[in-house]
């Protein structure tokens, strides 16, 4: 490659088209979660388990699984006041995904578009090119993880948490803001790591895959008498990336089209987590660099130079304690770190300009966090949990410049917010979730967000689940600021929240002790969208509360648990969403999305298949063309050697080479991004 | 490089068909699964005092009473609940017609501290430690009697096994001194899995801690 900067990245905004990012699909490369090498087949759900949990052994006990996310404390998923899904370790593994971004694109409603640049998720029909993750908010181990300038959640490689440190990712829809504030506007996504105990001993991986894609992971973890432990984990990967064709720059000036060694990619992680009687502490950093070889935001094309780098650091130290028997209280600390830094190779065209221009866009954020939050249990018929949390931006920064300096802008700025969440038993059969948060941005004032939600267990193994709720999204400090001094884009300091409202009615029932069955629907509307738009009196960019959405869906999911340890996962989610105003579907709304998933266990659980089948009905573009339907596959086979201490692992991904590719952003020439073809993966995880 | 597709062009159209074909797939899956499975047998959700109670089962498994602890050969292993318990329902349906070290398992329950008398073997109870649970007999903490409590704090109370919640699962903690004390082992199977704890006295565990 004749890329020579080896760091890390993520997306920005050249001069001319000052719209920050577009959207991508997850084809990433990236690790796979060595998950336990015990137990091979563990009850994960309530829908594995079967009615004498004595027959279980003691690590299939152990791996009975509670739900956190849905309300901040530990419950089965059966009863939790949301529609949730969890994704295991042991899933993350035999389904050979590599990034966040591959975990969440197999959740039933989850639909994930790569630009080749950055990973965007969405949710519901809802996944606007230009938004980056900002309406889905990311916790690791329960706490918020979205950076402070975007508001934008890391997905794809760009995530700073291996994949292989994941112990479980709940998948929690719905409005999320009565517990966690801004960005829980279509789902919470927590991420459960692994801890000293999860991982005891050295271990070490070493990955190979298409593209050059070269990646190697070393972690140690141990656990001492008394509970105390460690885990330390660091990890590098490098990739060449494909040379790419793009008949939109089919042109002699323009490398007839293909962009070479420009779609490179290369970053490190490091991570330690340690417990100590009551207390953890977390760190955690990462970075990526990107070469972006789409000649999007108007770029030279076919220049590698245009990259971005984007680095997270998260440090926290938690305590957790119960006390009297009935009440539990956590506090949290932690301070964020975000760094953006973009290089845009331009050609301005003016005469007496040098050609070409490097464009400089960078942000960088720095936050503070204190979080603390009480739970009392009175009796068994009644929980209530109250906490605060505040957050003190120290630094909210955004520059660009080449030959000039067109923006230099750093803002501070604090958010307070306040919860309490009651669960009321009535009956033994109906339990009342009552919950409410109010934020306290110094921008444009306060929000208060309710939610209720309803579990009522008819039948035994049965539950239905009435939901409604509402969130918000503050304005980001790029919706508001980002101002070029009058050149493209002005910013909008009198931006105010958008709010979604939701309602949903959730049916799960397990038909027998080893199929579960999920039925969903929901209804939402969103009122004062955050929308970018050009002003007429200027002709400049700016962000506007524009725009009300509305959407109605439906969701179905069996996982079922078949003979020989085999379980499978179908879902189908199918939805209709519209601009009120002008009733046109969404760009980049499927209205129909079914996954299909294989775990295989062979050869006393010695040998692991996964098949994974995803499809995406055809969905419109920010051009107004239309992006054709697919049907991806990806195959992973797992092997475990030398009593479980060596494991080799196979994935080809796109396994029939289907032809696909995901809608662009308005800052992209094309339509639409084609997707990777046929590719493959070769990973040896051993345990010393 | 890998010359693709125009973006917009003409996508197989196969997909569809495919797509009819995951869903009957997905149908034949769940019904295959529904068949694999014979009758529905009503049992109730999983919970974590069903989860517990089979630990309580796995703890009787697992543990080793002196020769002296029970009458004869055929003596049952007397599990006792103290209640007011989340577990006590759960303890009932999970050790139901069991048997341990070939012998039956019976289930006490107490109403009341004072109650509770020989023989028993084992001892599931609320509270914060048998050292601190009023009206307690001495024998509990003196004879071979497992006690098995769910509060923080109750190994450090004279308590032999705690329950504890860590990242939404069923975890254990087992003080060895109480284990020693009371003339009980415990198999390797369950202390590689529990947190080790000690009294209260003693002080933390000895270097190495990060």
């Amino acid at each position: 490659m004749n890329h020579h900067t080896p760091r890390p990245c993520r997306a920005g905004v050249p001069r001319h088209q000052r719209r920050r990012f577009g959207g991508v699909i997850g084809l990433v490369a990236c690790l796979a979660a060595p998950a336990a090498l015990a137990a091979p087949a563990r009850p994960a759900r309530p829908s594995d388990l079967p009615a004498d949990l004595t027959t279980l052994s003691l690590e299939e006990l152990m791996d009975v699984e509670v739900v956190y996310a849905a309300s901040r404390y530990e419950q089965t998923s059966l009863t939790a006041p949301a529609d949730v899904t969890i994704i295991t370790a042991d899933q993350i593994r035999d389904f050979g995904y590599r990034t966040l971004a591959d975990i969440l694109n197999g959740v039933r409603g989850l639909y994930v578009t790569y630009d080749r640049n950055y990973s965007y998720v969405g949710v519901r029909g809802f996944g606007r090119p230009g938004d980056y993750n900002s309406r889905l908010l990311v916790l690791i181990d329960g706490y918020r993880i979205n950076d402070n300038v975007y508001d934008a959640a890391l997905v794809g490689n760009e995530f700073a948490l291996d994949i292989d440190l994941i112990q479980r990712v709940e998948v929690v829809r719905g409005p999320g803001s009565s517990l966690y504030g801004t960005s829980a506007v279509f789902g919470v996504v927590n991420i459960i790591t692994k801890k000293g105990q999860d991982l005891p001993g050295l271990r070490a991986a070493a990955s190979v895959a298409s593209w050059s894609t070269l990646e190697a992971q070393v972690d140690y973890g141990h656990t001492w008498k008394g509970g105390r432990s460690l885990l330390v984990s660091g990890s590098a990967w490098d990739s060449d990336g494909q040379d790419l064709f793009y008949p939109e720059f089919d042109d002699p000036t323009t490398n007839d089209g293909v962009a070479e060694d420009a779609d490179y990619e290369r970053g490190g992680r490091v991570r330690a987590v340690a417990e100590a009687g009551d207390w953890t502490f977390n760190v955690l950093h990462g970075s990526r660099e990107k070469g972006i070889p789409t000649g999007s935001f108007g770029t030279i094309f076919n220049d590698p130079r245009t990259r971005t780098v984007d680095e997270q650091t998260y440090a926290a130290a938690t305590w957790s304690r119960r006390v009297a028997g009935d009440v539990d209280i956590e506090a949290h600390f932690a301070y964020n770190r975000y760094s953006y830094r973009g290089r845009y190779v331009q050609d301005y065209g003016t005469p007496g300009s040098p050609l070409p221009v490097v464009n400089n866009d960078k942000a960088l954020g720095e936050w503070w966090t204190a979080d603390a939050q009480a739970t009392r249990r009175f009796g068994s018929r009644q929980r209530l949990t109250g906490g605060a949390e505040y957050r003190l931006n120290t630094r909210q920064q955004q520059t660009n410049y080449d030959l000039a300096v067109y923006l230099d802008d750093d803002r501070h700025s604090d958010v307070l917010g306040l919860y309490v969440e009651d669960e009321i038993g009535l009956g033994s059969e109906v339990t009342l979730h009552l919950g409410l948060r109010y934020d306290h941005y110094d921008t444009f004032g306060g929000t208060t967000n309710p939610r209720l939600a309803l579990v009522w267990l008819p039948a035994p193994r049965t539950a239905v689940k009435l939901l409604s709720g509402r969130a918000f999204r503050a304005p980001n400090a790029y919706e508001l600021y980002y101002d070029d001094g009058g050149l493209s884009q002005k910013g909008n300091p009198l931006l105010d929240p958008e709010s979604i409202a939701t309602y949903e009615v959730v049916f799960e029932r397990l038909v027998t002790e080893r199929v579960l069955l999920i039925g969903a629907a929901y209804a939402y509307r969103i009122s004062d969208l955050i929308t970018q738009t050009v002003d007429p009196s200027d002709g400049l960019i700016v962000f506007r509360n524009l725009d009300e959405v509305q959407a109605r869906g439906l969701e179905f999911e069996v996982d079922g648990r078949l003979a020989r340890g085999v379980r499978t996962r179908f879902s189908w989610s199918t939805q209709w969403s519209e601009d009120v105003e002008t009733g046109d579907t969404l760009s980049n709304s499927p209205r129909h999305l079914a996954k299909l998933h294989f775990d295989i266990p062979a050869l006393g659980g010695r040998l692991t298949t996964g098949l994974e089948l995803l499809y995406v009905s055809e969905r419109q573009t920010v051009q107004a063309t239309t992006d054709a339907e697919h049907l991806l596959m990806n195959l992973t086979v797992t092997g475990r050697l030398l009593d479980g201490r060596m494991e080799l692992q196979g994935s080809v991904y796109n396994l029939p080479d289907v032809d696909y590719a995901d809608p662009g952003s308005a800052e992209h020439i094309q339509a639409t991004i084609d997707q990777d073809g046929r590719n493959y993966r070769a990973v040896l995880r051993y345990k010393f | 490089m890998r010359p693709r597709a125009l973006p917009g062009a003409d996508h197989p159209r196969v997909a569809t068909a495919v797509v009819a074909a995951i869903v009957c797939l997905g149908g034949a899956a769940a019904a295959g699964a529904a068949a694999g499975e014979s009758a529905v047998s009503g049992a109730p959700s999983p919970t974590e005092a069903r989860v517990k109670a089979a630990f309580v089962f796995n703890f009787a498994r697992y543990a080793g009473w002196p020769r002296d602890a029970f009458a004869e050969n055929g003596s049952p292993l007397v599990i006792g609940v103290l209640e007011p318990s989340a577990l006590a329902g759960a303890l009932e349906e999970a050790l139901r017609d069991k048997n341990v070290h070939g012998r039956p398992v019976a289930l006490r329950r107490f109403r009341d501290a004072r109650e509770i008398d020989a023989p028993l073997h084992l001892l599931v109870m609320a509270g914060a430690g048998p050292r601190v649970t009023p009206g307690l007999p001495a024998f509990v903490m003196t004879a071979p009697v497992l006690t098995v409590g769910e509060a923080e704090g109750f190994c450090q109370r004279g308590g032999a096994v705690n329950f504890y919640l860590d990242d939404g699962h069923v975890r254990f903690e087992v003080n060895s001194d109480v284990i020693a004390r009371q003339r009980l082992t415990m198999s390797s199977a369950l202390l590689r899995l529990a947190r080790i704890a000690h009294d209260e006295a003693r002080p933390a565990a000895p270097a190495g801690a990060p």
